[in-house]
């Protein structure tokens, strides 16, 4: 049997998250309806508006390069579990919003910090280009709240393309305090706790974390052995070009995404089983999107989760975490349960309330970020 | 597989000194030229390659964070801490609707961002590409260099050759300049000199067919 070139799949997941330092770990402890979203004391102590935030607690990182020590755990835990060395050619694609953070709050604040640009957002695939002793290139994905689905798509493209025989690709961000202020001060952070979809949701709440991903031909994957956790199919972009923070209200570009997602993958929206949303809680994020599945979907909504309840959202890095979330339910069958969300508003869409078991073939991954970037991947359970 | 663009306008423009949002209207004024010819605004894309947009701007605001109290601080700069914001202003001035990409690093952004666009041009997603480098000086002028790429049969053909490539070293002025004095010397007829600067896998200008 001949395997389509085409066909990429996911071979490794490596993860750092509020909810374990394991992809095990985290889909269980989602599972169960945890949250990792608690009050900060340094935060509430430092002047914050919010002090509420789901940080990953037992990760121990040099403050300045706390964003690198996530991605290289991330890659590290990915490679072993994909089983593979990589070979020098294999090409880096890792997604964030700010890179390190905590380097520009530093020099902001008067600080030496030397070569600022090391710390950007290209500093992370540089550092696991370097931890496995690569060649190929890195691509730096700063595409804000989008970033891990574009790197993951493309990275999809680099192999589809045989441009790289291997790829490392996801998304990583420390936790950001200047984020944390520019969130607050625009009136996006949620009074308690996000709440995806919810009608009483009053904004989002802020994450961090990292996740990697070893991405390969689905036909070297089994020539070497190896055991797909799930196949990567397409991705879908747009830009709502509307409003420098502010989604299109009606949800036409996040549409867009999904729709180019399906087209490319030559899918009716009927074939989707589950939509794993952006949900970051804001009021009209998340109106918008439920605007967008609705016209996708009509009154044939498949299940539809959301992660921010529990993880907070990770920026750069939600997207990527989602991803492995998505890869998680989709070896388990289970969509997982929407943290924070009750009941929708009037004009909303009902989210999963608890762990529900269901014959999972394909999932849309949406990310949605400032500036109007839509973004919606689409995985396969694997084997199809 | 190799991909094959047209590369139908190009603009090279000194920006001047500031932050971000300051920059921006003169930005639009140099690129609009590229944009005077282009399908529908869902079958264009965007591409930016940058070594530091968002770093001025993320100084200034956590700087005024810390001087008036983060409780305090002026949201308005906040939006332009993120490298992706040039991309997606360039997006609402110029009504483009298609993938809005931006790539952070020296030269390795910019081969990203143009093999992104190529990809995506290969594929059909879209009929447009704009591929714009941008550099910005908070005291001194900045730098853009920006291409409108399609699928032929006008421009200048290039070629981006298959397999993996070398980690370039050069900064993004360097390459952007490459690439300019590349797409110069094609217009002139001197495709081959123009390949010169490029090593085997990089982009080789060559006589348009047309």
């Amino acid at each position: 049997m001949t395997l389509d070139r085409q066909r990429i799949v996911i071979t490794g997941v490596g993860v750092v998250s509020p909810l374990g330092n394991s992809v095990g770990e985290l889909f269980a402890r989602l599972r169960q309806g945890e949250t990792a979203i608690r009050d900060w004391p340094d935060l509430a102590e430092g002047g914050f508006r919010v002090a509420r935030a789901a940080r990953v607690a037992d990760f121990a990182g040099e403050p300045l390069r706390r964003g690198r020590s996530m991605a290289l755990f991330a890659a590290e835990a990915a490679v072993r579990n994909a089983g593979v060395a990589p070979p020098a050619e294999t090409q880096v694609f890792v997604g964030s919003t700010l890179g390190e953070s905590y380097a520009f709050e530093r020099a902001a604040e008067g600080a030496e910090v030397l070569e600022l640009r090391d710390y950007g957002v290209g500093s992370f695939g540089q550092a696991i280009r370097a931890r496995f002793g690569l060649s190929g290139a890195v691509h730096a994905a700063a595409t804000a709240c989008a970033a891990g689905n574009d790197a993951l798509g493309a990275a999809l493209d680099a192999l589809r393309h045989d441009r790289a025989p291997l790829a490392l690709a996801g998304g990583v961000e420390p936790f950001s305090r200047l984020a944390l202020v520019g969130f607050s001060r625009s009136r996006a952070m949620a009074a308690d706790s996000c709440k995806p979809f919810d009608q009483a949701r009053s904004g989002m709440t802020l994450g961090e974390g990292a996740a990697v991903f070893v991405l390969e031909r689905a036909e070297r994957a089994l020539a070497r052995g190896a055991r797909p956790l799930a196949e990567l199919v397409s991705i879908g972009l747009s830009c709502d070009a509307h409003h420098p923070t502010a989604p299109e209200p009606e949800g036409r570009g996040m549409l867009g995404a999904m729709r180019h997602a399906l087209a490319a993958a030559s899918l009716e929206a009927r074939a989707i089983d589950w939509v794993n949303v952006h949900g970051s809680g804001t009021r009209v994020s998340d109106a918008a999107e439920a605007n967008a599945l609705k016209q996708l979907f009509g009154s044939n909504l498949p299940h539809a989760s959301g992660s921010k309840g529990a993880l907070g959202h990770g920026l750069g890095a939600a997207s990527a975490l989602e991803a492995a979330i998505c890869v998680q339910a989709l070896l388990t069958q289970t969509v997982p349960p929407t943290v924070g969300h009750s009941a929708p508003d009037a004009a909303g869409i009902a989210c999963t309330l608890r762990p529900t078991p269901a014959h999972l073939r394909y999932v849309l991954n949406n990310a949605f970020a400032f500036g109007g970037l839509n973004s919606s991947l689409l995985l396969r359970t694997w084997p199809a | 597989m190799a991909s094959v663009i047209h590369i139908e306008h190009h603009v090279d423009a000194m920006l001047p000194a500031g932050l971000e949002p300051r920059v921006m209207p003169a930005l639009a004024a140099e690129l609009a030229p590229l944009f005077s010819e282009r399908s529908a605004p869902e079958r264009c894309g965007l591409y930016v390659a940058t070594h530091n947009a968002g770093t001025a701007s993320a100084l200034e605001f956590w700087a005024d964070a810390q001087r008036v109290g983060v409780g305090l601080a002026s949201p308005e700069l906040f939006p332009w801490c993120l490298a992706n914001a040039p991309c997606g202003w360039l997006a609402r001035e110029f009504q483009v609707r298609g993938p809005n990409t931006t790539f952070v690093g020296e030269a390795d952004a910019w081969f990203a961002a143009l093999e992104q666009a190529a990809t995506h041009l290969q594929d059909g997603r879209i009929d447009h590409a704009f591929i714009v480098s941008l550099g910005f000086g908070r005291e001194v002028p900045g730098h853009a260099c920006a291409s409108r790429a399609g699928r032929g049969p006008h421009g200048t053909r290039v070629s981006l050759g298959d397999g993996t490539h070398p980690t370039w070293r050069a900064s993004l002025a360097q390459i952007s300049s490459l690439w300019s004095n590349a797409l110069s010397m094609s217009a002139g007829g001197n495709a081959g000199r123009a390949a010169l600067p490029w090593t085997s896998w990089a982009p080789q200008s060559l006589p348009n067919p047309q």
